[in-house]
């Protein structure tokens, strides 16, 4: 299995489809902005540490009785 | 009487001693601001009209024997994403520079309820996010202090209207130290309350599950007349706690004699921090240690780790909110806000539950923490305010800098910063950022109160040319 943090990093092409397939195309100009920004992100994306048990703590919980308090 | 840096405290007392009054104070601050603005950039919008109107009826409502707390006929204004009905609110954004709310949000409604007066609406950095930026339709606020230099942000205008002595109190917004880095850089106490404690109603959201209203004032004892009025359960807000809000006022004086406070060990080293800063902070603890206080030193994850789960989870939540401005009109954003939110749209679904999962690991270190001393303390900021030269703010400090607000903005407590200090080369504020268990604001204030009592940094203000 590949550890996340081993990975190659996104190339600029990937980096395009993957804004592509989230509905956003920017323009060359905006493109190149957010290539300067990127490796930031998937430098921190790739540090989070993901060995959690099943059965830990949830991630977020959903208190109903706040949202549809009467 | 010059009101222009007056506390609350002392601004309600020279009311009643008919020293002055709402609407002479008011008109005092207006043409201050008319004065002065033009170089601290501090305001969107002055709403003198609605001020006048808000002071005279205190007034009206003042000779009459009528009350309605420490806030008045006091002078305020709000960061320009908090909702106000008829009254433009922009987020500091081209995208919303048109938009007139119908309804006040709930913090702006129970100001207006107290009876405060409102001066305006405030610079931001854009949707509470992105910034310093000078591609946008209004320029970044300058700091009082030294206007070559930047107040900080998200609140930028809070910071730099307080400081620059246009109103006694403004209300922020602190997702990641919003309230507390304004609050460092332009020497003033403000306060992130507990997540939860204050409502969001109305406030334009930044991360859902890290988003608070704060305040930013002259002192500690301000922040805790501002919350005896904004904090409370709002059942339009799912995040509030129906809890009893405590007397924060009347709480305040009771010191730290006894109280375990624990410095927070290698995050000033971890992050480069000021040369003149770790100074100021022994200082500060020095003071608390002669009230009585007993300093102890306590270990947490890096600040490397608390930034990287905070950034995650802000850049996911913020792209959701703005996702079809983003696919339909990306350009109409500010640089920074762009490149500091489209990550969001790209990290994918595991990565942000897991980082969700990890917050959890990091706000149970601090509760474990909170079993041995009653509170934590930190620098407020972790250096002075950079420079107002857009060619040196980095767009890219997100992805790569450490900040050292948002551990608490992790755990959700609440966390204060005060000044301690100036730096002798620049002259600039330097501060303590103080952090407590879930809802216990009263001590965190409690605790800033008895510095401040010991100490003069706060009493110190910016002389505007």
């Amino acid at each position: 299995m590949a550890e996340l943090r081993n990975l190659p990093p996104a190339s600029e092409v990937e980096l395009r489809q993957r804004l592509k397939d989230a509905g956003v195309e920017l323009s060359e100009e905006l493109f190149q902005q957010f290539v300067g920004v990127w490796p930031g992100f998937e430098a921190m994306v790739r540090r989070i540490p993901r060995r959690f048990a099943y059965g830990d703590d949830p991630a977020h919980v959903f208190p109903p009785g706040r949202i549809t308090k009467v | 009487m010059d009101v222009s840096f007056s506390t609350i405290a002392e601004l309600g007392e020279a009311y009643r001693k008919g020293e002055t009054s709402p609407v002479a104070a008011t008109r005092a601050l207006i043409e201050r601001i008319e004065k002065h603005d033009g170089a601290v950039h501090s305001f969107i919008r002055v709403t003198a009209d609605v001020a006048l109107v808000q002071a005279a009826e205190a007034e009206r409502e003042m000779a009459a024997g009528k009350t309605r707390g420490p806030l008045h006929g006091i002078p305020y204004a709000l960061k320009d994403i908090i909702e106000t009905a008829g009254i433009v609110t922009t987020g500091h954004s081209k995208i919303r520079q048109d938009y007139v709310p119908e309804r006040d949000a709930e913090v702006a409604r129970r100001l207006k309820e107290a009876g405060a007066v409102l001066v305006g609406k405030l610079a931001t950095w854009e949707f509470s996010h992105g910034g310093p930026s000078f591609d946008l339709p209004w320029p970044p606020a300058r700091n009082p202090w030294n206007t070559d230099y930047l107040p900080g942000g998200s609140s930028s205008g809070a910071g730099a209207a307080v400081a620059a002595g246009f109103v006694p109190f403004a209300i922020g917004t602190d997702t990641g130290g919003s309230v507390r880095g304004p609050a460092s850089f332009c020497g003033l106490a403000g306060l992130k309350p507990s997540y939860g404690r204050v409502s969001r109603r109305g406030v334009y959201s930044n991360t859902f599950t890290m988003d608070h209203c704060g305040p930013l004032t002259r002192s500690a004892e301000d922040v805790a007349a501002v919350m005896g009025t904004i904090a409370g359960y709002d059942p339009e807000d799912a995040s509030t706690e129906d809890v009893p809000v405590p007397d924060y006022l009347d709480e305040i004086g009771g010191g730290v004699q006894g109280l375990r406070i624990g410095l927070v060990d290698g995050w000033h080293e971890e992050a480069g921090a000021h040369p003149e800063l770790g100074g100021a902070i022994d200082a500060a603890l020095g003071v608390l240690e002669a009230l009585g206080a007993r300093i102890e030193r306590v270990k947490l994850s890096g600040l490397r780790e608390y930034t990287d789960c905070k950034s995650i989870i802000s850049a996911v939540e913020h792209f959701a909110i703005h996702a079809e401005e983003f696919r339909t009109r990306p350009q109409d954003f500010g640089r920074i806000f762009r490149n500091r939110v489209l990550p969001g749209a790209i990290i994918r679904g595991e990565d942000y539950v897991q980082a969700l999962r990890w917050r959890t690991v990091l706000a149970r270190e601090q509760a474990a923490a909170l079993k041995r001393i009653d509170a934590f303390v930190t620098a407020g900021a972790l250096g002075v305010a950079d420079r107002a030269n857009p060619d040196a703010v980095a767009a890219d400090r997100f992805a790569f800098g450490l900040s050292i607000t948002q551990p608490w903005s992790i755990s959700g407590v609440p966390a204060l910063a005060v000044p301690c200090g100036f730096t002798r080369a620049e002259g600039l504020p330097l501060s303590l950022q103080i952090a407590a268990g879930p809802m216990q604001d009263g001590l965190v204030l409690r605790i800033a109160h008895a510095y401040q009592q010991a100490t003069d940094w706060h009493r110190r203000h910016p002389v505007l040319g």
